[in-house]
C-alpha cells in the first residue's frame, strides 16, 4: 500500500530528470499495481521512452501509457482579444 | 488591427526538426509577429536550440520575441541557448523589451521567464532559511526589473507581457492545486494590472486552460502547445486610442 505511493514519486522523479524523457509535467499514479502515466510529450520517441525509463525504475511494472503528443498543426481560426 | 501568433513549450529536440520547420513556416501568412513563451528546448541544450533556430531563421526579418523557460535552464546553459536563438534574429527577452513598428502601430513586448511562488493569499514569503529567501527573492527581483522595463513602454500603441510562468491561478485550472506555487506568481499579474498591458501570454502549465484574466481584467492566455493542441494560436488586438493607457494612471504606484 505504502510502497505504491513512494514508487509513484520515484517514477515521477525519473521521468523528469532522465534525459530520454525530461518531462517533469507528467502525472504518475499507481493504481492496482498498474502505473498510469498521463500528460503530454513533445514527440513520439519521448512518449515511447517513458516506458523504457519506468521499466528501469520499477522493473516488472505494468505501464498504462496514456501520454499524448500535442499536435503542431496550423490553427483553424483566431481570437479577437477584448 | 494587429495579429499575434503565440506558442510556448515547444520542447524542441532532435526528433522535432521537420515538425518545427512546418510549424512555423505558415506564421507570416497568419500573423504580424510571433511570440514564444519559453521552454523552447527540452533539456536546455544549445544543439536543441539550433534545431528551433534553423526553423526561425527562415523567417528572418519577421518580428519574433521569445523568453526562456525552466526547461531552457535544465543543463545550466541558458546563455548558450539564448545566443543560439538570438542568432536566428529573435529578440530573447529577460526583464527587457522590444518595440516593433508594424504598419502604423508601435507594438511593445516586455518579457521575462517570470517565476514561481504562488498566488495572492498563499504566496511564499522570504522568511526562514536562506534557500527559502532566495527562492522568493528571485521572483521579487524579476518582478522589480520587469516593472522598471514596463515603465518605459507607455509610448506604445500595444503593450504585451510575455512570460513562461503563469501570472494567475485561472489558467492553471486542471493542474493539481499542490503544484500552483511552482507554476507561477501573482507578482506578474500585479505588474500587468499596474501598467494596463493589453495582453499577457504564458506557457508552463500543460494541463491548464487557455483563457484567463488578471484581477484587474487584463486578458491572459496560456499558450502551452499542449493546451492549444495546435502549432500556435493567433490573437487579434486593436491598438488603444492615444491616452488610454495613461488614463489608467490611477492604478500606478505612487511616485511614478
Amino acid at each position: 500500500m505504502t510502497e505504491g505511493h513512494y514508487e509513484r514519486e520515484r517514477i515521477h522523479q525519473a521521468l523528469a530528470t532522465d534525459p530520454r524523457v525530461g518531462e517533469p509535467e507528467l502525472s504518475v499514479e499507481v493504481v492496482a499495481g498498474r502505473v498510469l502515466v498521463t500528460g503530454s510529450a513533445p514527440s513520439e520517441p519521448v512518449r515511447n521512452a517513458i516506458e523504457t525509463v519506468i521499466a528501469e525504475v520499477a522493473p516488472g511494472a505494468i505501464v498504462d501509457n496514456r501520454v499524448t503528443v500535442a499536435p503542431a498543426d496550423e490553427p483553424a481560426g483566431e481570437e479577437t482579444i477584448r | 488591427m494587429i495579429r499575434l501568433a503565440a506558442v510556448g513549450d515547444v520542447h524542441c529536440g532532435p526528433d522535432l526538426r521537420e515538425q518545427v520547420l512546418a510549424q512555423f513556416a505558415t506564421v507570416p501568412d497568419r500573423a504580424d509577429a510571433l511570440l514564444l513563451a519559453g521552454d523552447l528546448t527540452r533539456l536546455g541544450l544549445p544543439e536543441e536550440a539550433e534545431i528551433l533556430a534553423d526553423a526561425l531563421a527562415r523567417l528572418r526579418g519577421f518580428p519574433i520575441a521569445a523568453v526562456l523557460g525552466n526547461h531552457d535552464h535544465q543543463s545550466d546553459r541558458p546563455d548558450d541557448v539564448r545566443a543560439v536563438i538570438e542568432g536566428a534574429g529573435v529578440d530573447v527577452l529577460e526583464t527587457s523589451a522590444v518595440t516593433w513598428r508594424i504598419g502604423s502601430v508601435d507594438v511593445a513586448v516586455a518579457g521575462a521567464k517570470g517565476f514561481a511562488g504562488g498566488f495572492e493569499g498563499a504566496h511564499a514569503t522570504a522568511f526562514g532559511e536562506p534557500e527559502m529567501k532566495a527562492f522568493v527573492q528571485h521572483a521579487h527581483g524579476v518582478s522589480d526589473r520587469l516593472d522598471a522595463c514596463l515603465r518605459e513602454l507607455d509610448h506604445a500603441d500595444l503593450t504585451l507581457l510575455l512570460l513562461h510562468y503563469s501570472p494567475v491561478r485561472e489558467t492553471l485550472t486542471g493542474e493539481p492545486s499542490e503544484l500552483f506555487p511552482f507554476l507561477g506568481s501573482y507578482l506578474f499579474a500585479e505588474l500587468a494590472d499596474r501598467h494596463r498591458v493589453d495582453l499577457v501570454l504564458h506557457g508552463h502549465a500543460h494541463r491548464g486552460i487557455e483563457r484567463g484574466r488578471t484581477p484587474g481584467g487584463i486578458p491572459v492566455r496560456n499558450v502551452a502547445q499542449a493546451v492549444l493542441q495546435q502549432g500556435y494560436a493567433v490573437y487579434t488586438l486593436e491598438p488603444r486610442s492615444e491616452g488610454a493607457r495613461t488614463g489608467a494612471a490611477g492604478v500606478r504606484t505612487p511616485g511614478e
